[in-house]
């Protein structure tokens, strides 16, 4: 079982969304894939598309196929790096919760600190840690 | 009070609830609302981006990184699910300090957080966590990337 993942950022009606899960079908089964299911679930954007389909796939083509159904492209861009790195799986994400936020200075500044903190602790108790 | 959730591998829903004072986690369909099946755990996946293009990069040094760190969480921990959430964040970065310098970590922007009904890396809360960073510097070089457990 391989779950392709698909990013859309546009809204759709009813009629489209059902047509677009058709074309999707249509390009996959011209491939020679069979798919299992489409899931559907609308998002502040657009939609994201979880497809099921039977057939075994590696990471380079997994990306490959997103790209073909229509995956977002600048998605697409770094998953062709992530595939070529065999971290595909991993970073194909579907965020169940979108942040999208710069980290602050002073969170960068309490980090630095805290790890600092840290390897002093350490250096005092005997402890070595590499930074 | 019952919570859900988007799983992020399958697009079903993951529900938090409390019966008889126990908490449980489930898998449910998105539409029917049946249940599928019950979850022990739940993974968290926290993604962070550094996209350091060559237009800022001052000594023209440009770099795109990708970094994930992922836990595991028992219903029993649920409710600590925010702390959780910040701590994964600050050992990403901490990741990329490590690796790359403190003043590259400004220019991080938290993408977004999966929570995943598929447990792919053995890692538990609050014992450890799980960390995987790919990033590459120019078009025509190739791509690197390191991977690693460690205790939280």
């Amino acid at each position: 079982m391989v779950i392709l993942k698909v990013d859309i950022d546009i809204k759709m009606n009813k009629r489209l969304l059902r047509e677009f899960i058709e074309t999707r079908r249509v390009i996959l089964s011209y491939l020679g894939y069979n798919v299992r299911s489409i899931v559907a679930q609308e998002t502040e954007h657009g939609y994201h598309f979880w497809i099921d389909i039977e057939d075994h796939v590696d990471q380079k083509r997994k990306a490959e196929l997103q790209f073909l159904l229509g995956d977002d492209q600048r998605r697409a861009r770094y998953n062709f790096l992530r595939a070529e790195l065999q971290a595909f799986d991993t970073f194909n994400a579907l965020f169940s919760e979108k942040i999208k936020e710069r980290v602050s200075l002073w969170k960068v500044i309490k980090i630095w600190l805290k790890v600092k903190l840290k390897l002093l602790l350490n250096s005092v108790t005997g402890k070595s840690r590499k930074w | 009070m019952a919570r859900v959730w988007i799983d992020a591998d399958t697009g079903n829903e993951i529900i938090f609830f409390y019966r008889r004072g126990r908490p449980y986690l489930y898998l449910r369909d998105r539409k029917t609302k049946r249940f599928i099946k019950r979850l022990m755990k739940i993974e968290i996946r926290v993604f962070i981006v550094i996209e350091y293009p060559e237009t800022i990069a001052k000594k023209k040094n440009p770099v795109y990184i990708d970094n994930v760190t992922i836990t595991t969480i028992t219903p029993e921990f649920i409710e600590k699910i925010h702390e959780i959430k910040e701590d994964l964040i600050d050992k990403g970065i901490e990741i990329i300090m490590r690796k790359f310098s403190t003043p590259l970590a400004y220019y991080a922007t938290v993408s977004g957080i999966e929570y995943g009904s598929k447990i792919t890396r053995k890692v538990a809360y609050p014992k450890e966590y799980y960390y995987e960073i790919i990033w590459k510097h120019r078009p025509k070089e190739k791509g690197k990337k390191e991977e690693g457990i460690e205790i939280w």
